[in-house]
């Protein structure tokens, strides 16, 4: 199955406006988007709701250091921090960078079942995440999922989001929305068409 | 090296990270075993109940099974269809003390099971045990994950469980 299915919401070359900021801050910096503050920053796409079938996912041209962390998410019920609930695939950096997914609960979160995956990823890569009915996938440029979680908590169309922790690490390309089934992003004749969406 | 199965009783806690603004986690104690059920081959899946508590079921070598054993609740019995009766009246007791520690009442335990527990399969008893959770969240200001006394249904079945650890 191929992923992403989606096309790029966000390349950071103006602002932050389609963004809101649910911790900290984040701002576009050199056509790339940079956390404003040295701790958490969690931002979300402000609309549209996606899915309840859903993909989010974003280039890491520079990893940040070891303790740092990142998050991708989906399924947001909202974009209050201390309310949202969802699903999230949460990587942290170390000698071996340590991946899980994860169910939040009121912006707290625990991990489920299926990890923690130990595995490096190389600045300039992908990672995404993606939901289907109740089947929870992590990927690194795509091809075969780095882990995978079951969890049936959260049926609903959400927002997607994520944590670009601290100031060190860049993100580029963000994407993601709704699962299209095929694998294949329309093109913009076949949504002329109504083809494929 | 000889696979097994088994199911366990088995407490949350929260994740430590070296970076302190790192948000906190909660995790299933299992997570801690898992390198030694990956080298084995086997795997494991759980899901949350009351108490702050999951139940799990594991595949891996009988030699980690014991490991396990040593720090976790086990339920003496591996198959769900298996039922209560085989089971000494020592082993049902603790199955009942157990569940009750997770929150459950007395009067909800035996108006779900009257009479005799060996009367039961496993399936009756762990779907019991995982008819609901609590909820909970983070206090920034006391740094704490609290479990408040607010319910919501669990994640998954024990049928989808047990399927998922063959």
């Amino acid at each position: 199955m191929a992923f992403p299915t989606t096309g790029v919401l966000d390349n950071f070359s103006t602002d932050m406006s389609a963004w809101t900021v649910l911790v900290g801050g984040a701002s576009v910096s050199s056509g790339r988007c940079v956390g404003d503050v040295g701790g958490q920053n969690r931002i979300a796409r402000t609309t549209p709701t996606y899915g309840p079938d859903s993909e989010a996912y974003v280039g890491v041209p520079v990893k940040g250091s070891n303790g740092d962390w990142f998050n991708l998410f989906v399924r947001m019920t909202t974009l209050v921090n201390s309310t949202f609930d969802g699903y999230c695939l949460a990587i942290d950096y170390g000698t071996t960078d340590s991946w899980n997914i994860q169910e939040m609960l009121n912006g707290d979160f625990t991990n489920l079942p299926g990890g923690p995956v130990a595995l490096d990823f190389t600045a300039g890569d992908q990672i995404g995440i993606e939901i289907i009915g109740s089947a929870i996938k992590g990927y690194r440029n795509g091809g075969t999922a780095v882990i995978s979680a079951s969890d049936g908590t959260y049926a609903s169309a959400g927002y997607i989001g994520g944590d670009i922790a601290l100031s060190t690490q860049r993100w580029d390309d963000f994407g993601g929305g709704t699962y299209t089934a095929g694998g294949a992003t329309p093109t913009p004749m076949q949504m002329m068409m109504g083809i494929g969406t | 090296m000889v696979l097994a199965l088994g199911w366990y009783i088995v407490p949350y806690a929260r994740k430590i990270f070296s970076n302190p603004a790192h948000p906190p986690v909660r995790y299933c104690l299992m997570e801690d075993y898992m390198p030694l059920i990956r080298a084995d081959g086997g795997s494991w899946n759980g899901v949350e109940v009351m108490g702050n508590r999951a139940i799990v079921k594991v595949k891996a070598d009988t030699v980690t099974l014991g490991v396990l054993d040593g720090m976790f609740t086990r339920i003496p019995l591996d198959d769900i269809t298996a039922s209560l009766n085989s089971l000494t009246n020592s082993q049902r007791t603790m199955i009942r003390s157990k569940i009750l520690d997770m929150g459950y009442s007395l009067a909800e335990f035996n108006s779900r099971f009257p009479g005799n527990l060996g009367s039961y399969t496993l399936r009756d008893v762990l779907t019991f045990a995982a008819s609901r959770r609590q909820m909970h969240h983070y206090d920034l200001a006391t740094d704490t994950i609290v479990i408040d006394s607010d319910t919501r249904p669990c994640s998954k079945t024990i049928g989808v469980l047990d399927g998922e650890v063959l």
